[in-house]
């Protein structure tokens, strides 16, 4: 029996089934009559992005649904899937989230679900790839559209030293107060809505009748800004809550946000590393921890 | 102690039929009541409630939390819940976070 990964965040689905994978845009409209998610939910108005963890929970079985549609998926199937990290931890209890996201996706093709956390995935999918296992502490960082989640762990100890859910932070964030001011000569209305957001990070460029501006440079170098003030906000946590131990000699980058990430990190003795298909990392995390190739 | 728990989706266009049906009175117990009635009322409903007097897993026949997967396979006999090792809740909680947790940095 093969294992269906669906990794549901706030700007997209991704899926992996055997060799395929692909992504699903986390936007739905609803008319009265028919339920539309994904891209063409986009194409006329009333349509909105999936924003609250309530929202989240509600609709990942329609996303679902879409994913295995777009799989192709012939028998049965064991279903992987996540929550954001701090999310799942507190959800998973009786009664919680976790159990109840669990039995609504069990249905006809579906005879297993297991809900991961997101944000750990991606440290999975790293020690998987390594060798030898780092020495010291490693930052893991998932950068989504609307969380950060971010992990101190030491792979030599296998523990986690300290970890959390950062909300309305990330690609929004990073779009709104970075990109936005270097590109505000060409945004004369000056502004967007997140919707719009989401789709001009997307495409990487902006259009005005015959012109059309690329922004591709401007992302990349937004998205260092970014990083660099949320590795300092990050650094502030870490302080607070663990002190002297909270040294770390390298940092995964992965998630959606990191794919917007191409240049350099002036970093100095600091490891960065953006894992490859950096938003497929979770994914590729849960897969391995339930057990498919 | 509730003896049965039912799902409503608000997004259900049976249920916003009838949630549009009672729009005057603006109670939501009153929209709630009457999303039921319409519910238990239907076929689906019947069954619902037939198979949990029978004491069965409602699950399989409950189309509404699966309709997306369901729609491309022929009926099935109710099955048995699957063994699922996270969410049987004897286990969930400490011990399921723990082990979890451990499998990530293994």
């Amino acid at each position: 029996m093969g294992v269906f990964v669906c990794d549901l965040g706030f700007s997209s689905a991704k899926w992996m089934y055997e060799e395929r994978k692909g992504r699903i845009i986390s936007a739905f409209r609803y008319d009265g009559d028919n339920l539309l998610v994904g891209e063409e939910a986009l194409l006329s108005s009333g349509s909105s992005y999936l924003k609250t963890m309530e929202e989240l929970v509600r609709f990942y079985p329609e996303f679902v649904g879409h994913c295995v549609k777009a799989a192709k998926v012939e028998g049965l199937i064991s279903l992987a899937v996540g929550l954001p990290y701090s999310y799942w931890q507190d959800q998973n209890k009786p009664g919680g989230a976790v159990p109840s996201l669990g039995k609504a996706l069990t249905g006809a093709l579906i005879t297993d679900v297991a809900v991961f956390p997101q944000g750990l995935g991606g440290l999975r999918d790293y020690l998987d790839n390594v060798e030898e296992r780092p020495e010291g502490n490693v930052l893991g960082i998932d950068i989504g559209f609307n969380t950060i989640i971010f992990t101190l762990f030491s792979p030599q100890k296998k523990q986690i030293i300290y970890g959390k859910t950062l909300n309305k932070r990330g690609v929004h964030q990073m779009a709104t107060s970075y990109l936005l001011p270097r590109i505000k000569d060409l945004a004369p209305s000056g502004t967007f809505t997140p919707v719009e957001i989401a789709f001009l990070i997307e495409k990487g460029y902006l259009q005005y009748g015959f012109d059309r501006h690329d922004v591709r440079k401007e992302i990349n170098e937004a998205g260092i800004a970014y990083i660099e003030h949320i590795i300092r906000d990050v650094q502030g946590e870490l302080q607070a809550h663990v002190g002297m131990h909270a040294d770390f000699d390298r940092v995964l980058l992965f998630g959606g946000g990191a794919a917007l990430l191409k240049g350099e990190f002036p970093a100095k003795n600091i490891e960065v590393i953006v894992l490859p298909a950096p938003e497929f990392a979770n994914a590729r995390g849960f897969r391995s921890l339930a057990g498919g190739k | 102690m509730a003896q049965y728990t039912l799902k409503i989706k608000t997004y259900d266009p049976g249920i916003v039929c009838a949630f549009e049906r009672l729009r005057k009175s603006r109670k939501q117990s009153a929209y709630t009541h009457e999303a039921l009635k319409y519910f238990l009322a239907s076929e689906q409903g019947a069954r619902v409630m037939e198979l949990m007097v029978h004491e069965t897993s409602p699950v399989p026949t409950m189309p509404e939390k699966t309709e997306g997967l369901q729609r491309d396979v022929p009926p099935q006999e109710p099955l048995v819940q699957p063994e699922r090792p996270g969410y049987s809740t004897d286990n969930i909680g400490e011990d399921y976070c723990a082990s979890v947790l451990g499998k990530i940095l293994d």
